[in-house]
């Protein structure tokens, strides 16, 4: 289990990382299935590494990063 | 520079490692860019129109433009320009008109966009900083398109395939010419050549285009007689303002094609004309 000090720092890290890919995707306007994916495959590690649940339902297209997002500051708000 | 090229000089802008190293050494100064590791995620939060990131939505505009007007890099105004796409965009869709070409519009926005950034008056305005940005490159750029459209309403020149045939016969003394053949008249495989150099050397113009330039002046038939020909079945005022608006096209279309076939011009001869005279061409034969 992670400490507290680790877990801050790993949220940071998957915001940040989180921010990035929403600027590249739209930087690039990227097509929705890739927006997509890359919210699944980076919620599941995220949600994997911080023993987190998925607190909503999952985004659709060009809007599953921001919902990854929300779901990060969510969770970083509870916290 | 048009509305694509934003994205097309943010993407370089943000490969360039000096870019980077300018980032990194702007976050120092300003601790709401200090949040950021990438100029990415700048633009992430400057993309999300949520209310929930109104207030950082905020700083970090007023940062770029602070920074564009004090220390000015592509990076800022790229920056700005990626996030405020949208809005430029929408306001790019609102202009319509003959005024100017459709890429002339693209450049107005974003033009008028980064003059608007470069003289914000951040000391007046200390809120709503991106509505103020929208508003007044709204304003700014409409008023450009109506002193546009108020100039060339003023000047419209007519178009000198419109005017009246000159006529020296009507002068005492000034022997009668020789009747000209209509260029409509001409040999149908004279026409043909031209047709097929232009479609081979311009085709990038565009069909439309070239089908113009060729009617009107390989073939010779008057702007005006083919507007009414093609669109017999509208009003005499829409007519008009596609004859208008015809007329520019081909002008720009003209001023193309004179780039592109260039390299046809026949040098300037002894007697000044543009191509040589017979004995000049003899002799350049009898020297071969």
């Amino acid at each position: 289990m992670a400490s507290d000090e680790t877990r801050r720092a790993l949220s940071r890290a998957f915001h940040e990382l989180t921010l990035n890919l929403i600027g590249l995707f739209e930087l690039y306007e990227a097509d929705p299935e890739l927006v997509e994916g890359a919210a699944e495959a980076l919620g599941k590690v995220y949600r994997a590494h911080l023993q987190q649940r998925p607190s909503a339902p999952r985004g659709r297209g060009r809007e599953a990063m921001d919902v990854l997002l929300d779901e990060m500051e969510a969770a970083g708000n509870a916290a | 520079m048009g509305l694509q090229y934003v994205r097309r000089a943010l993407k370089t802008e943000l490969r360039a490692e000096t870019s980077m190293k300018l980032f990194d050494e702007t976050k120092k100064r300003y601790p709401v860019l200090a949040e950021h590791e990438t100029p990415l995620s700048v633009l992430a939060v400057l993309g999300d129109e949520s209310e929930r990131r109104w207030a950082e939505r905020e700083a970090l505009t007023r940062t770029l433009v602070t920074e564009e007007q004090e220390r000015p890099h592509p990076l800022w105004a790229a920056l700005l320009l990626a996030a405020y796409y949208p809005m430029l965009s929408r306001l790019r869709h609102r202009i319509y008109g003959d005024d100017l070409d459709p890429e002339d519009f693209d450049q107005l926005v974003v033009s008028t966009f980064l003059e608007v950034v470069r003289a914000f008056p951040l000391d007046q305005r200390r809120d709503r900083t991106c509505m103020h940005l929208r508003q007044m490159t709204q304003r700014r750029v409409f008023r450009h398109i109506r002193e546009e459209h108020a100039a060339r309403v003023l000047i419209a020149p007519d178009d000198i395939s419109e005017m009246p045939p000159f006529a020296p016969e009507a002068w005492p003394g000034v022997p009668k010419p020789k009747r000209r053949r209509h260029r409509a008249g001409a040999d149908p495989v004279d026409d043909r050549e031209a047709v097929e150099l232009l479609t081979s050397r311009a085709a990038c113009l565009g069909q439309d285009q070239l089908d113009l330039v060729i009617t009107t002046i390989v073939r010779g038939e008057r702007l005006r007689v083919y507007v009414n020909r093609t669109y017999s079945d509208r009003g005499a005022d829409e007519r008009d303002r596609i004859y208008q608006r015809l007329k520019r096209q081909r002008s720009r279309t003209l001023t193309r094609l004179r780039g592109l076939l260039a390299d046809l011009r026949c040098p300037r001869s002894v007697g000044g004309g543009l191509c040589p005279t017979g004995p000049e061409k003899e002799e350049a034969s009898d020297g071969q």
